[in-house]
């Protein structure tokens, strides 16, 4: 069985952190591949279509992506393939908006901003969220095994904060809102997603010092980050494969590495 | 010396005072002159309240390049196709349908700390309901104090909003209104339907009287005045006819009580004060002229022709009134009309016909 690891640029931790554990001598039951699909930017507008039961790309740099990754163009099911797919948790580009030095999420304390309901926030992370979870619905109906690994916690060094003059509680509020809203997407589709581990992140849910990549990069984790994270995904994907033979028996294999979701009993 | 015939007060009336002259004898498209502004609007600062109506004059004024006063603008982040069923640029504040005028002296009243209801929210299966703005939240919110923080947002900006204007046009919808039986605190919609549970020993169907609608205006404009001397007060009726009446009458007579009440004390207060003006948007499209052209099949609704005809008669000077009646046919900016999303709380009645 093999493990497909893909997504926009928060990859290279876990490449370097997986690096690492197998000069350690890590081992796994799964073969393991790791590569950089594309920039996170681009999920925010169309990037794939459904062509004769494939995943083809619209976006240039993730069909190159994939190429190189995967050795082909297009995505569909193969055997003893799944993947953890570092994509949709790209944070940044909501905490990052200028308007948010006008308004709040409402559980921040700010008296000169106007407070936003959860649900706004919501709105928002679903609306920038659309191909992306269209992207996921297509495979689940293709029948293609994976799982979702979140993007490492925010920076306080981020731009917006640094530079924009967005208040930290606000970005992180937003950041942990549109965690929550994504997982939840995820849980209504019975899709498995992999957050951060605590231990990475402050009291606050920034990313610790000794977890950032260092340099004038605010953005990414290192590969330190990236050794804890790549085991929480091996467990994931164990999980998964491990269950799937009990799923495929009660379920059919439209459940194949689908948490807790039969299809004839689930509510989608 | 020729003598001339007794002269009568209508000998110098103008053409508009007769029927056959200014309506029988005219293409609906043609009646004109039916209003006179008592003031300027296009110096002033204008904002909009009421029922559901009141989006459409909103909607108009702010295409038609007035100083439109949004003290609740939408959130940059929330896409453009949800704003209005959060609320968002509708009235000139996130207060959602004004239909009456009790509801109207308790928002300043509330928005200023001088009333505060013994009921504030609702819970509905752990989603949390606003009583005075039930759907302001699709969904309710998620806790109590996630409504109560929203809400001591929009009291301030509606409290900049009495402070700063200068005009505000305030569409009367209706008179049947539910209130608590506590504090006499008047909802929009009656419990129960929109959001929270109805208990008959807690809330109290009125159906206000026209001495009542003239004092809570005469008590709002006091109070407006109180911390804004020079507001204006543009009054309307809305023409959309009730959904759903609590009285024992017909819909129609329901209807017809409840509108000619609202006219009566309109035309009032306008001929009794300099700073209250009335504009006829109920007769131009509920009116006998209008022969019901600009009701949708279900006599209700007003078609976007309609809207757009009543706004012609706003802005009768206005050469951007020309974009009235042919925008749209260039795929440009929209016509003046319906907006895409409609907010009317008291169109969920409908559904308890079915019940």
């Amino acid at each position: 069985m093999m493990l497909r690891v893909m997504g926009d640029s928060h990859v290279a931790a876990l490449a370097v952190g997986w690096r690492d554990l197998a000069t350690h001598a890590v081992k796994t039951d799964l073969s393991l591949s790791i590569g950089y699909l594309g920039s996170g930017v681009y999920l925010s507008s169309p990037f794939f279509f459904l062509g004769n039961d494939e995943i083809r790309w619209t976006c240039e740099e993730y069909a190159k992506g994939f190429l190189n990754l995967a050795g082909r163009e297009r995505m569909t099911r193969e055997p003893g393939i799944i993947y953890g797919l570092c994509l949709g948790f790209h944070t940044g580009e909501i905490v990052r908006l200028p308007s948010w030095r006008d308004f709040r999420p409402w559980r921040t304390s700010a008296p000169t901003l106007v407070p936003v309901s959860d649900a706004i926030v919501r709105e928002a992370v679903k609306e920038y969220s659309r191909y992306v979870i269209e992207f996921y619905d297509v495979m689940l109906q293709l029948e293609i095994p994976f799982f979702v690994i979140q993007a490492p916690p925010f920076r306080k060094q981020h731009w917006c904060i640094a530079l924009e003059g967005t208040r930290p509680d606000v970005a992180i509020e937003i950041d942990r809102l549109f965690r929550e809203t994504m997982a939840n997407e995820l849980a209504a589709r019975g899709i498995v997603n992999v957050p951060p581990p605590r231990i990475t992140m402050d009291e606050q849910g920034f990313l610790l010092p000794e977890y950032e990549i260092g340099g004038d990069d605010p953005h990414h984790a290192n590969g330190e980050y990236g050794k804890l994270m790549i085991l929480q995904v091996l467990k994931a994907a164990a999980a998964l494969v491990g269950a799937a033979p009990r799923a495929s028996l009660s379920c059919g294999k439209a459940s194949l590495f689908r948490r807790g979701a039969c299809p004839i009993t689930s509510n989608r | 010396m020729s003598v001339q015939a007794p002269s009568t007060p209508y000998d110098a009336q103008p053409e508009k005072a007769f029927w056959r002259s200014a309506v029988a004898d005219k293409s609906l498209f043609d009646i004109e002159e039916v209003y006179s502004p008592k003031f300027d609007l296009w110096t002033a600062k204008v904002a909009t309240a009421g029922s559901c109506f009141a989006q459409h004059i909103g909607g108009a004024l702010r295409k038609a390049g007035l100083a439109y006063l949004d003290v609740e603008p939408p959130p940059p982040m929330l896409p453009a196709q949800c704003q209005g069923r959060y609320g968002y640029g509708l009235f000139s504040a996130r207060y959602g349908n004004i239909y009456n005028t009790r509801q109207l002296v308790q928002l300043f009243d509330r928005a200023f700390g001088n009333f505060r209801p013994s009921e504030t929210a609702w819970e509905t299966g752990g989603r949390w309901a606003d009583p005075f703005r039930p759907t302001i939240e699709p969904g309710g919110f998620e806790s109590q104090d996630e409504l109560e923080e929203c809400r001591s947002a929009h009291f301030s900006a509606v409290r900049r909003l009495f402070e700063s204007l200068e005009v505000l046009v305030f569409t009367l919808g209706l008179t049947e209104t539910w209130i608590s039986a506590v504090d006499g605190a008047a909802y929009p919609m009656c419990p129960g339907t929109a959001a929270g549970t109805f208990d008959s020993t807690k809330y109290r169907f009125v159906n206000l009287r026209y001495a009542e609608i003239r004092d809570d205006l005469e008590q709002f404009m006091r109070r407006v005045h109180s911390i804004n001397p020079g507001a204006k007060f543009l009054l309307t009726v809305s023409p959309v006819p009730l959904t759903a009446t609590a009285t024992k009458n017909h819909v129609i007579s329901a209807t017809m009580y409840s509108k000619s009440v609202l006219r009566a004390v309109a035309g009032d207060l306008c001929d009794a004060l300099d700073c209250v003006d009335y504009f006829p948007s109920y007769e131009l499209i509920a009116g006998t002229a209008a022969r019901g052209t600009f009701f949708e099949p279900n006599m209700r609704a007003v078609s976007a022709a309609g809207v757009a005809y009543v706004m012609s008669k706003f802005f009768p000077h206005r050469p951007a009134d020309t974009a009235v009646a042919t925008a749209g046919q260039n795929g440009a900016e929209p016509p003046i009309g319906r907006p895409a999303f409609e907010y009317c709380d008291e169109a969920a009645l409908g559904e308890y016909l079915t019940r």
